[in-house]
């Protein structure tokens, strides 16, 4: 994959599905373009924000861009990749002063709520980074394609397996582990359903 | 053992026919329900992997930059070094029964196989208000200590407090830090020993 300095490039979206490597690959090159990071910080700034909290809002933006691609099949990679990232700067930086309170409900409407974080990282971060870290790669993989509801015929496709019952095996094997974990932990398991 | 029926129905394979009657036996059956909630908070915990892969890569990104504006501080090393052995030192696995708090009798064989205690940071000479709490509670205060960190209302005060909570052996009390406590890359490693280890520990009471 070449990097140039405006994403004028495709990005295959099958295969950002398929592999991590591209998925990081992907990501370097947005957080590192300095046009979308301008065109974040711009927008940012404009609505009353620091510097500060455009470069959380840049990751949030590259966070909420990569859920939409892996989740949503219908979706494809925008054209103009720095006014879509202004856009959703836009959105995520007024539904942060929004939740903290710092804006008045006029321009809250305007708010959208178009980045959701997940529940799960949302109440229990911490726990959620302990699981992910040391769960296997193979089932990290299978249970993000299963969670984001891909066929067994495509997960089996994407993890090489000979046949989709092998990914259904799989799915079965990895789903037990964390359940199990999950039982271990109940007031967790409270905390993220609380929240549903 | 996962039941399959229940899987199924989770995953939208039933026909409507199995839907129903699975649907009445829900309504009836206390242990189907338990498994169904546990079975729903796992697709959660699994949905939010992709973000959490996401915020890794951009912290992977960023870690060379950040290394770069602090090269010498004698601290930053010490702290990566650390935080690498305790990664080396980090066998648990919540995925391999070696990390089962069930391999465990007790705590104190927890303790044995999993902490390590941290290097405190006690300075001679003119000490920060850190490095004082913390020679309180080594001194035997734990009390005072707590309440010193809890005032200065820092992160940094937290991760102390944590650590000692742990050490203490009061695994709930480091839980409740842990869970709003924000992390440093540097201590990842540490911070994710410091939780395992409260949760085997918390089970095992």
């Amino acid at each position: 994959m070449s990097v140039t300095s405006q994403t004028d490039e495709k990005m295959d979206v099958l295969q950002f599905r398929a592999s991590e490597e591209y998925r990081a690959q992907w990501c370097k090159q947005l957080y590192k373009n300095i046009y979308i990071r301008r065109s974040v910080e711009k927008t940012v700034l404009y609505y009353g924000g620091n510097t500060e909290d455009a470069e959380d809002v840049f990751q949030d933006c590259i966070v909420a861009l990569f859920n939409r691609i892996f989740k949503d099949v219908e979706f494809s990679f925008p054209e103009n990749i720095s006014a879509y990232f202004s856009g959703m700067a836009r959105n995520i930086y007024l539904s942060k002063i929004k939740s903290a309170s710092r804006m008045s409900i006029a321009e809250s409407e305007f708010a959208s709520t178009d980045f959701e974080q997940n529940p799960v990282v949302k109440n229990c971060g911490n726990f959620a980074e302990l699981i992910y870290s040391q769960s296997t790669e193979s089932c990290k993989r299978v249970l993000m394609y299963w969670s984001a509801g891909y066929k067994m015929m495509d997960i089996a496709k994407m993890m090489n397996y000979k046949s989709d019952m092998m990914a259904r095996k799989k799915k079965h094997e990895c789903l037990q582990k964390l359940i199990r974990v999950m039982k271990g932990n109940p007031a967790m398991v409270k905390k993220i359903l609380n929240d549903e | 053992m996962m039941n399959d029926e229940l899987l199924r129905y989770f995953d939208k394979e039933m026909s409507e026919e199995e839907r129903l009657s699975f649907e009445s036996r829900l309504e009836t059956d206390e242990a189907l329900r338990d498994e169904l909630k546990y079975l729903r908070a796992a697709h959660l915990m699994a949905d939010s992997f992709i973000e959490l892969e996401t915020k890794e890569t951009i912290q992977k990104i960023k870690a060379p930059e950040l290394q770069s504006e602090k090269p010498g501080s004698f601290f930053f090393k010490a702290t990566l070094i650390i935080g690498l052995a305790l990664a080396l030192l980090l066998t648990v696995k919540l995925f391999n029964k070696d990390g089962d708090a069930k391999s465990y009798e007790n705590i104190e064989q927890l303790y044995a196989a999993q902490y390590t205690e941290p290097i405190w940071p006690l300075v001679r000479g003119e000490q920060d208000e850190i490095s004082q709490a913390i020679s309180l509670y080594l001194s035997g205060d734990i009390e005072t200590a707590l309440s010193a960190l809890n005032n200065l209302n820092s992160p940094e005060a937290e991760y102390w407090s944590v650590e000692i909570w742990v050490h203490a052996k009061n695994f709930k009390a480091a839980l409740e830090i842990l869970e709003r406590l924000k992390i440093e890359d540097s201590r990842k490693e540490r911070i994710n020993l410091l939780m395992s280890i409260c949760q085997q520990a918390i089970q095992l009471e």
